[in-house]
């Protein structure tokens, strides 16, 4: 197994894209840096479709876009990575460009990932049963382990929940 | 203390590699490892027509053993691997009986395998799998299968 078997420490691979589930599994992916002393590296897809079929100004100012995304995105990693090492967690980031789950899954056999960790869109009580396709797709192709982190999900938000589980017919057998 | 880790094993191949992580993250966290498994009741038929009270109750019996018997293996493997580990036989759907264990016991985290990507196996398993991430209220970590 990759962790710990090597001098090297595990790594493990944040998949962001800033929203608030990936705030979600950040919290997730630094517990669990924690525990296997692995360094953890952020990585950001920005999804850029060729400028075909424009006139040469609108490619330009797509290009021109592109540019500024890449800037903002950049100093939003950077920034993060910041953060979680000075707070004792090693952190580097990669930013990348093409299909989300293709990248994502990449990044981590580029980077010999141990575990990627990567948010899933919580959408209420019926949105449940919609998992957000770029985590699924991670978790159906990437060939080391997936952590899956929705929204409410981490330790500290986390509370007991005071209202028991409703009792079904088909009580388990608990032993 | 810390919260334990849930493994749901199906006892087939594409469990393995999850079992082995479900391990690796117990020991690392310190944390106690529940591996559980869930029975899925038949339908009490036979042929064209119903089974009897006794045979039905002869076979879940049978059902409950092999599932105990299972489990309990993996406790022991855990348990030489120097794991805290413990047995839970469930009986009902799969995925929701799995969340269901997962939210009751606090669980830190849900480990399970999923298949490969041939065949109806992994749309079998794979179902059971996306239930549980999409359900659960704690991280799910998914391993894939050999």
């Amino acid at each position: 197994m990759p962790d710990g078997s090597r001098d090297r420490p595990p790594r493990i691979i944040l998949a962001t894209d800033f929203s608030s589930e990936a705030e979600a599994a950040e919290a997730e992916a630094v517990r669990l840096s924690r525990a296997l002393n692995a360094e953890l590296i952020l990585v950001h897809v920005a999804v850029e479709s060729p400028p075909y079929g424009d006139t040469a100004e609108g490619g330009r100012q797509l290009e021109r876009v592109y540019a500024d995304e890449a800037r903002w995105a950049e100093s939003q990693l950077a920034e993060r990575a910041r953060r979680l090492a000075s707070q004792g967690v090693p952190t580097g980031w990669r930013r990348r460009v093409g299909v989300p789950h293709e990248q994502i899954v990449k990044a981590a056999q580029d980077e010999h990932a141990a575990y990627i960790v990567i948010g899933s869109h919580g959408r209420g009580r019926a949105g449940r049963f919609l998992l957000g396709s770029v985590a699924e797709r991670v978790a159906r192709t990437a060939a080391c382990p997936v952590v899956i982190v929705r929204p409410g999900d981490t330790a500290a938000s986390r509370r007991p929940t005071p209202r028991a589980a409703p009792r079904h017919r088909a009580q388990g057998v608990r032993r | 203390m810390s919260r334990p880790i849930l493994h749901a094993s199906d006892f087939s191949s594409a469990s393995r590699p999850a079992f082995a992580k479900a391990i690796a993250l117990a020991k690392a966290n310190r944390a106690e490892l529940v591996i559980t498994h869930v029975l899925t009741p038949e339908l009490p038929l036979v042929e064209d027509g119903y089974m009897s009270a006794a045979l039905y109750r002869e076979r879940q019996a049978a059902a409950r053993r092999y599932g105990q018997t299972h489990l309990d293996q993996l406790v022991r493997r855990a348990k030489h691997a120097g794991v805290r580990a413990r047995a839970l036989l469930l009986e009902g759907a799969p995925a929701d009986r799995v969340v269901r264990a997962a939210r009751s016991r606090h669980a830190n985290m849900i480990v399970i395998g999923t298949h490969g990507r041939t065949g109806l196996a992994r749309l079998m398993v794979g179902s059971v799998a996306n239930g549980i991430v999409s359900h659960a209220r704690c991280p799910v970590l998914t391993v894939r299968g050999k």
